[in-house]
């Protein structure tokens, strides 16, 4: 897969189809790949307009060591043949997701920086 | 309370804060806004804080929310009691009503669980631990041009 030039510079990014728990209304939103990120993020706009169910509050910590509260909510997850249920995200305000390492490390991942793509197995 | 001419309610509040900030914060409101500007801008604060933690305005949104917000509050008074309690602690617990309805020692196994009995509620999962979680997400990103 190539990476995203919706980013500058590029980044791995895809298409992961969300799915609201018990039901099949879904929404397709662009990933990026964020191997510093703990927890897989949604954009607030998706988690409002998907009526998602708040399931926790946690701490988080941003790049500067900032603090927030935010609610968690668990979403089913999927993207080619792989298929995540009940993963648990937060919101946050921007336009596409981050897939964070609860979700990469189940995963085999191969970045190439020089050629700008990426491959993401299921072993 | 009373309505504003939008047709929101609003509400007469108090705070306390320190003086000298407090007439530092008038002196740039006068300078770049006005007289009598300091209400607005403290009202725009309000909503800027409010609106970059992305909370919902959506009614049953929020009373989503305030419900979570009490299961938390059940989890928090009964903490101690699960620390102590072989069965619970280290696991995932889910509260619901109060009640700690489900234990697990794997999250995703709690949720599935407890949805599929109870239906895709508002609820509170936390690990019965000493430590609070914490997660970071610190990749920082330059905001759109």
């Amino acid at each position: 897969m190539k990476y995203s030039f919706n980013h500058s510079p590029p980044a791995p990014a895809l298409t992961v189809r969300f799915t609201r728990p018990l039901s099949t209304q879904s929404i397709e939103l662009q990933a990026k790949l964020d191997t510093g990120a703990d927890i897989t993020v949604l954009p607030q706009s998706a988690i409002n307009e998907f009526r998602l169910m708040p399931a926790g509050r946690i701490s988080v910590f941003s790049f500067n060591g900032r603090e927030e509260w935010r609610y968690t909510y668990f979403v089913d997850l999927s993207f080619h043949n792989s298929k995540f249920p009940m993963v648990e995200v937060i919101g946050a305000r921007r336009h596409d997701a981050l897939l964070g390492r609860d979700v990469l490390n189940l995963m085999k991942i191969t970045l190439d920086g020089k050629d700008l793509s990426f491959d993401l197995l299921d072993p | 309370m009373e309505k504003h001419l939008s047709g929101d309610v609003m509400v007469k509040t108090t705070i306390e804060v320190d003086d000298d900030l407090w007439r530092r914060f008038s002196l740039l409101v006068l300078q770049e806004r006005g007289e009598r500007k300091k209400n607005e801008v403290i009202a725009n604060l309000l909503k800027d804080y409010v609106e970059q933690r992305g909370l919902t305005a959506d009614s049953q949104q929020l009373k989503y929310i305030i419900q979570v917000e009490e299961e938390r509050d059940a989890f928090l008074k009964l903490k101690d009691k699960l620390v102590h309690d072989p069965d619970c602690n280290g696991k995932y617990v889910a509260v619901f009503h109060g009640v700690v309805v489900a234990c697990d020692e794997d999250r995703k196994r709690l949720a599935e669980n407890v949805y599929g009995k109870y239906g895709y509620i508002p609820l509170y999962v936390d690990k019965v631990a000493h430590t609070e979680r914490h997660v970071e997400v610190p990749s920082p990103e330059l905001a759109p041009p």
